[in-house]
């Protein structure tokens, strides 16, 4: 088979692709997000994505860069459709060390969508600098640049909290 | 102290963040809702326009314009049958009047002639 969405789709193709990777979707729009509400939209814009892609019988090779993909996309643009940016710390799996993160939360929500994007990506996916720079559609070069500057402003962010 | 302890990496408090997100779970089930719109959608779409296409009188295959003429010209003969026939009309229907021959001689269409002619007079 050329690709993963080759061939007949049935609709049980596209239950399994979703509920293979509901979780996963669900965990990067977290990272990226930083709320679980928000999270859930996201998971649930990027299954009807996933879904019309499949029924249009998208040829795709790597399922999960490409999910991860429209995942960052989604995540991103319903970001920026807010108008404030800041998160609302909230996990869903609290832990003893849920202070040092919901401080790690408000920090990052003071970040830019394009830097917490990247941290994101970096820092949760360990992604490549190459594969980072595919998932944004933007140069290596730029990759490097953003994720330093990223950090720098994190950094900032996370000293004015003493 | 305590928190400046705590803020002391940066690396490693985004990693320890990001751990914590690779650990939480959905709570909320996906809603079935979108995708029953995306799939029911366009079919419902179609199986309008097809119901509402074969309840619609629709033009013959030639024109609108055509359809449109031949449509008005029999709603008009429609109208001139149903008015009240009167003298001339019944003669010129060709029914036989009484006393006249129902046709079939040479010589009666002589007098349709003449009866026009008084007619236009």
């Amino acid at each position: 088979m050329s690709g993963f969405f080759a061939g007949a789709v049935r609709v049980e193709d596209v239950d399994t692709i979703l509920r293979r990777f509901r979780v996963r979707i669900y965990r990067l729009a977290l990272a990226i997000s930083g709320a679980s509400d928000r999270a859930e939209d996201i998971t649930q814009e990027v299954s009807c994505r996933i879904s019309a892609a499949i029924v249009n019988k998208r040829d795709v090779r790597n399922q999960w860069a490409w999910i991860r993909q429209i995942t960052v996309h989604c995540a991103v643009d319903a970001l920026k459709r807010r108008e404030t940016t800041e998160l609302t710390p909230d996990l869903a799996a609290p832990d003893p060390n849920i202070q040092r993160a919901l401080l790690v939360a408000t920090t990052l929500g003071r970040l830019s969508v394009e830097h917490r994007t990247i941290l994101a990506l970096s820092f949760f996916e360990d992604l490549s600098y190459q594969e980072i720079a595919d998932t944004l559609a933007i140069p290596i070069g730029s990759v490097s640049s953003r994720l330093h500057h990223a950090k720098i402003r994190f950094r900032e962010e996370w000293e004015k909290e003493d | 102290m305590g928190e400046r302890r705590l803020k002391q990496n940066v690396d490693d408090a985004l990693r320890e963040f990001y751990a914590e997100c690779g650990r939480a779970t959905p709570i909320r089930k996906l809603s079935w809702r979108p995708f029953l719109v995306m799939a029911i959608g366009p079919a419902a779409v179609l199986l309008m326009v097809l119901v509402f296409s074969s309840v619609a009188p629709s033009p013959p295959q030639a024109s609108v314009g055509q359809w449109l003429l031949e449509h008005q010209e029999r709603s008009t003969s429609t109208a001139q049958a149903t008015t009240p026939p009167d003298k001339h009309s019944s003669r010129s229907s060709g029914e036989p009047n009484r006393g006249e021959p129902s046709g079939g001689k040479p010589g009666g269409g002589k007098r349709d002639d003449r009866r026009n002619a008084c007619c236009d007079a």
